[in-house]
């Protein structure tokens, strides 16, 4: 037990939770979300793991201790009020955090980009740019906007995953998902297929750089953007 | 009417709260899809109140109150009839509340979260 | 006074096991004892747990750094695809059938189950199937789309070998088996207990076995369906689920979670059904909270069917339509919950003492309920979002497959051991087995959380080093080893108990069940004589009530004619109904499934013309089935002992077999409902509708065939009123008209749908008339059984049972076939162009 814990703490003290993959090293609004969502339901459930645990020894080293409460109020306390208010709260706090990561229009239409899977790597079409040539395998973004990724596919499922940025979504053929991806600020983030495709599939990987206003147009060989 | 009662009759009884959850999980999954596939999340009643929201709310109060009538009818019978203390019954009469709330927990976002998006 | 009745004991004892035995050598294969088939079960998924786990280790060798991946990617997608469904299809779910094969006569109080023909049959399906699978494996050709089989990776676009193939046939193979086993144990369990044992006093994991086998028999369908039209469209090019052609993937993802997420819980169920059980007996009281249990695993069967699309978070459905689900997933933690809490006022009212299968339970306590936490962490849409194809979730569903059913399994194991064995255990490895096991998987699997937080995904053969993902996957490996060889252990200790154990007298726990009340190993009739039960079965005194059985003084003391007898009670209120003959030993089972085998080998080795021929070979052997079933004449109640009497269970209306029927038919009508919800989602969901070619039905055409369909049902079914009173007549225009309306139906389907291979509506519509066709030709065999039977003078105003059978089926296919004609005419009319889009 203890040697166990031991290895898991040194394992995570090595790990850490940064890394170009990692969820737990969010750089967007929505990765951010979620990653606090996990540290308080990790916490939350520690508590709650603790307590069933406990709960056993009682009952396994000190039977008579437990008969405080009845049969009853063991069964409904335990099964139903315990676990019923937790579960509600966590449930709406989801959901309202799901709802605040769809892509909805706000007072500005975010970037819109197509991302296309093939076997084995990713093509970005940039719908607002329609003389842009599409990118292979490396998505070019506005940092501090708000850009609609919409993942398809005309072979088989793929998954659209930039861990650090926000949740990922299925390229399946003859649909079209919905991603929204915000980066806080400029810089490059890892992104790697999340579906299993074939034999390619641990090697489709791809970039998303996220750039300032101008460098973004410049990334994408737009001149300077005409003011009227 | 039951004066004798059929051979698995309790079976019934027992899966009669959770069947009524499942039909009402059916019909507003069905009617959510079919819903938007008919364009009724467009179609605005009152301000941000849509068909499509109407016909899933009204739909859910009604399977509520289909719940509450079954568990009504469970507890009838069993004062009527069967033995007080009978194990099998009283789990029936609690599984039809245990539906209900079921219901309440899982549908209620039908009021909230945007159903065609 | 005591020697006198060892004697008898001793002679009832010799003219049971020669009625009951099973004959030595390859008389072996003709097996259809329960103990005996039950136990082959669990030794086969023993073996194949043991290779699931070799796979399991090739992966974690693989995995073991970022530098030296031995297996390529076409191996490593073989070797993880055929570990999953190793370990869910061929370990998991024929282990708890075998458990419950062996144990559940023996706890409810009959010598066999209902219908122990087919308890063989079910086993030859389960290892032919297996072994399908198993050689594809050995041939490097084995499926290799992952256990889900996603389309289109696993269409024949993507994957044109033979791959695909063996996972859909060879599955579908092991599924009969576990259809089979669903239908028997439902009415084992409602049919076939002591009498005495009204529902309400059954033993808790009949409660448990009963919910899950009702699971099984509405979970499978749909897989069992999806399987069949992938198939179809590998083979014949029907698009159901071909985005370009009006088919779409998204129903194959729901048809499999449809079946994959109660598959979970039926996986579960039985082990906690086994913590039920052992837990008062360690306790040393019967279970508290026996209501509540009943309840909370009934709740819990139905909540497990409203959240498969929890593993479709990522397909883009709208936010609404997952919350019910995310909801529903979970809720069902509370059940759960009700659960773990009886069993601890169980623990906290008695005496617990610890013992081998009490440190299982612990293991199953830790490990379970973190991976229950962390399944309600993954209901939450947006951590999903993130956790979804990581290897959180790899690590997430062995917490809840190796704490829910390996570590409850193993507790099962050393507890019923002594039972199988009549040894009982050297303890000394046993506790050194159960800790590598419990810290090698905690390593291996606690880590892994980390590891698909930081972004590993799932069914990757490889990784950049640069990942930093080195570390806790080299933890994981070692765990790993760690763990298998704490299995290693506990197959050494088994092997030793087996040989060395000491012989012991019964009821070593101090249990209070009934499957103690016999001497062990058990007998092969289980029961000298049948028990009343006046109490709930888990407070019996085994010591005393075997004594009292074994010297015959319960039901059935004696022998009859030779004949196997058990007794049949009716449902709710346990009283004593009829009298059931079993059959008897017989290679047919064998043949039959020999000759399904054949069918999956033509389907297989794509020769289509031989397809058909095995098809009727299955029906000529089914048919052989029926020779030593029934009587010729009317016998009227038999004495059954304790001063009572029975009638045989030819002559009852609530005879084991009619229920079978209606149970088989509820299974039934969920794939068909499966099939006409396809068709709609489809019209819903799939892209390329309208259809620009839809099938053009003539509605008078459609109405003569229906009012065919119809009229054949109608006539069978009312010849079953009239049997003794000639019903040939009846029969016969009822077989007529199902043989007509099969012809009309098939008419429609090779000329009503010409563009089948075209579009997925005319491909659903030919799927619903070949539904259709094929039960009107079944009917006609019933109908045409029937006049058999009546010729042979197997039916008479009282027996009756054959007819009744048959009445099920007409009605059910004149319900199913006027139904499908029907929403035929509707899907075209929404789904074509002119209609409404
Ligand atoms: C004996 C110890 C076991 C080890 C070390 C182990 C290890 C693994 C690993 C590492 C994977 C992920 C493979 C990948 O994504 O590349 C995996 C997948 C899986 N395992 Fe296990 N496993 C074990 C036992 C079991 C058991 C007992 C079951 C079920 C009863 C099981 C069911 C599965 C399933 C369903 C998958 C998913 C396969 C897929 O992705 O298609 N495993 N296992
Ligand atoms: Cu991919
Ligand atoms: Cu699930």
């Amino acid at each position: 037990m203890f040697r166990q814990g031991g290895t898991f703490l040194g394992a995570l003290a090595l790990a850490g939770c940064s890394g170009d993959l990692s969820a737990l090293d969010p750089a967007g609004p929505a990765a951010r979300d979620i990653a606090r969502l996990w540290w308080a339901m990790l916490a939350g459930s520690a508590l709650l793991f603790l307590l069933v645990m406990g709960l056993f020894a009682l009952v396994m080293l000190r039977p008579e201790a437990g008969r405080r409460w009845s049969p009853r109020a063991w069964i409904v306390g335990g099964g139903i009020l315990m676990p019923v208010p937790v579960l509600f709260v966590l449930l709406l706090f989801a959901f309202g955090q799901g709802e605040r990561h769809l892509p909805w229009r706000g007072e500005h239409n975010p970037v819109r980009i197509e991302a296309r899977a093939h076997m084995w790597f990713w093509e970005f079409h940039y719908l607002d740019y329609p003389d842009v040539e599409p990118t292979v395998d490396v998505l070019h973004i506005p940092a501090n906007y708000d850009v609609d990724v919409i993942a398809t596919s005309d072979n088989v499922i793929h998954g659209f995953w930039v861990p650090r940025l926000g949740g990922k979504v299925d390229a399946t053929p003859g649909h079209e998902t919905l991603v929204r991806l915000y980066a806080d600020r400029a810089g490059s983030f890892g992104g790697i297929c999340a579906e299993y495709c074939g034999t390619g599939h641990a090697g489709m990987t791809f970039r998303v750089e996220a750039h300032t206003p101008a460098a973004f147009r410049a990334a994408l060989g737009l001149g300077e953007e005409e003011t009227e | 009417m039951m004066r004798k009662p059929g051979e698995g009759t309790v079976l019934l009884l027992l899966v009669a709260g959770f069947t009524l959850w499942g039909l009402a999980f059916v019909q507003l999954y069905t009617f959510q899809a079919i819903g938007c596939r008919l364009g009724w999340d467009g179609i605005g009643l009152a301000s941000a109140f849509t068909l499509q929201r109407a016909v899933l709310v009204l739909s859910f109060i009604a399977w509520l109150a289909a719940h509450l009538a079954l568990w009504h009818w469970l507890r009838g019978r069993r004062s009527a009839g069967e033995p007080k203390g009978d194990t099998l019954h009283r789990a029936a009469a609690d599984l039809a509340v245990a539906a209900f709330g079921a219901a309440v927990f899982c549908f209620f976002a039908v009021f909230w979260l945007s159903p065609c998006l | 006074m005591n020697g006198e009745r060892n004697e008898t004991a001793l002679a009832l004892h010799r003219k049971l096991s020669e009625i009951w035995g099973t004959p030595p050598g390859l008389g072996r294969l003709s097996a259809v004892n329960h103990t005996a088939i039950g136990l082959r079960f669990i030794v086969t998924s023993g073996i194949f747990f043991a290779i699931g786990g070799l796979l399991a280790m090739l992966i974690r060798a693989q995995l073991a750094t970022s530098a030296s991946p031995f297996m390529d990617e076409g191996l490593y997608s073989q070797v993880f695809t055929m570990h999953g469904t190793i370990m869910m299809f061929l370990f998991a779910i024929p282990l708890i059938e075998g458990f419950a094969i062996y144990l559940l006569p023996k706890l409810l109080g009959a010598r066999d189950l209902a219908f122990p023909r087919l308890t063989a049959f079910g086993y030859w399906c389960y290892l032919f199937g297996g072994l399908m699978l198993l050689g594809a494996l050995a041939a490097g050709v084995a499926p290799d789309a992952g256990w889900f089989m996603y389309t289109p990776l696993s269409s024949s676009v993507h994957s044109p070998g033979i791959n695909s193939d063996v996972w859909l046939l060879g599955v579908t193979f092991v599924e009969i088996s576990a259809v089979c086993a669903a239908v028997e144990i439902t009415v084992s369990i409602l049919k076939l207990r002591a009498p005495g044992m009204s529902l309400a006093r059954m033993p808790i994991f009949a409660w448990y076995m009963l919910v899950v086998a009702g699971m099984m028999l509405f979970a499978f369908p749909p897989l069992i369906l999806g399987s069949i039209l992938l198939e179809v469209e590998r083979a014949f090019g029907l698009p159901f689920f071909d985005p370009e052609r009006g088919g779409d993937p998204l129903l194959w993802q729901h048809l499999f979670w449809l079946f994959g997420h109660p598959e979970v819980y039926i996986i579960f169920l039985p082990a906690a059904g086994v913590l039920s059980t052992l837990i008062p007996v360690f306790a040393g009281r019967p279970l508290i909270g026996y209501g509540a249990v009943v309840a909370a695993i009934i709740a819990m069967a139905f909540l497990s069917f409203g959240l498969w699309v929890h593993h479709m978070y990522m397909v883009g459905i709208s936010h609404l339509a997952m919350a019910f689900f995310s909801a529903a997933s979970a809720l069902v933690a509370v059940p759960t919950a009700i659960q773990i809490f009886s069993w601890l006022a169980t623990l906290t009212y008695g005496r617990p003492r610890f013992s081998v299968p009490m440190l299982y339970v612990f293991g199953f306590f830790f490990v379970f309920v973190i991976g229950g936490l962390t399944g309600v962490m993954l209901a939450m849409m947006p951590f999903d979002k993130q956790a979804h194809d990581t290897h959180f979730v790899v690590a997430h569903l062995h917490y809840v497959l190796i704490g829910g059913f390996v570590f409850p399994m193993l507790a099962a194991a050393y507890y019923w051991m002594p039972h199988m064995t009549g040894r009982f255990p050297v303890q000394h490895l046993s506790r050194a087995a159960f800790w590598l096991i419990f810290i090698g998987f905690n390593v291996t699997f606690l880590v892994m959380h980390l590891t698909g937080l930081l972004g590993m995904p799932r069914r990757v053969h490889t990784y950049a080093a640069e990942a930093g993902w080195d570390t806790l996957n080299l933890v994981s490996s070692i765990g790993g080893f760690v763990m298998t060889f704490g299995f290693a252990l506990v197959l050494l200790d088994f092997v030793l108990q087996y040989r060395y154990g000491r012989a012991f007298p019964r009821n070593p726990w101090k249990a209070a069940t009934l499957e103690w009340a016999m001497p062990l190993p058990p007998p092969v009739y289980n029961f000298a004589s049948l028990p009343s039960i006046d109490r709930r079965a888990d407070r019996i005194a085994p010591r005393e009530t075997g004594a009292h059985l074994a010297a015959g003084r319960g039901y059935l003391g004696f022998v009859r004619n030779g004949q196997m007898e058990t007794l049949g009670v009716s449902i709710t209120s346990g009283r004593l109904e009829q009298l059931i003959v079993l059959p008897n030993n017989s290679f047919l089972p064998l043949w039959t499934a020999l000759a399904t085998a054949s069918f999956f080998i033509a389907m297989l080795a794509k020769l289509y013309w031989a397809v058909p021929i095995a098809m009727l070979l299955v029906l000529f052997f089914f048919l052989g089935w029926t020779r030593v079933t029934g009587s010729r004449a009317d016998c009227g109640a038999l004495s059954v002992g304790e001063d009572e009497d029975a009638v045989p269970h030819a002559e009852c209306s609530g005879a084991p077999s009619w229920w079978a029927m209606v149970f088989t038919l509820a299974s039934n009508a969920t794939l068909y409902a499966s099939l006409l919800f396809g068709g709609l989602f489809l019209w819903t969901s799939a892209p390329g509708w309208p259809a620009q070619e839809p099938p053009g039905m003539s509605l008078a055409f459609s109405a003569l065939t229906a009012g065919m369909i119809a009229a054949g049902g109608a006539l069978g079914a009312a010849a079953a009123r009239r049997a003794g009173r000639a019903p040939r007549t009846f029969l016969l225009a009822s077989a007529a008209a199902h043989l007509t309306a099969t012809l009309l139906l098939g008419w429609m389907a090779l000329n009503g749908v010409p563009d089948r291979t075209g579009h997925a509506l005319s491909a659903v519509c030919f799927a619903i008339l070949c539904y259709a066709g094929f039960h009107t030709a079944l009917a006609a065999v019933f109908a045409l059984y029937g006049v058999w039977r009546d010729a042979t003078g197997f039916i008479s105003q009282r027996r009756d049972l054959d007819l009744r059978i048959g009445r099920l089926w007409h009605l059910y296919t004149a319900v199913a076939g006027v139904l499908g004609v029907a929403f035929i005419h509707l899907l075209i009319a929404m789904g074509s162009a002119g209609g409404a889009s």
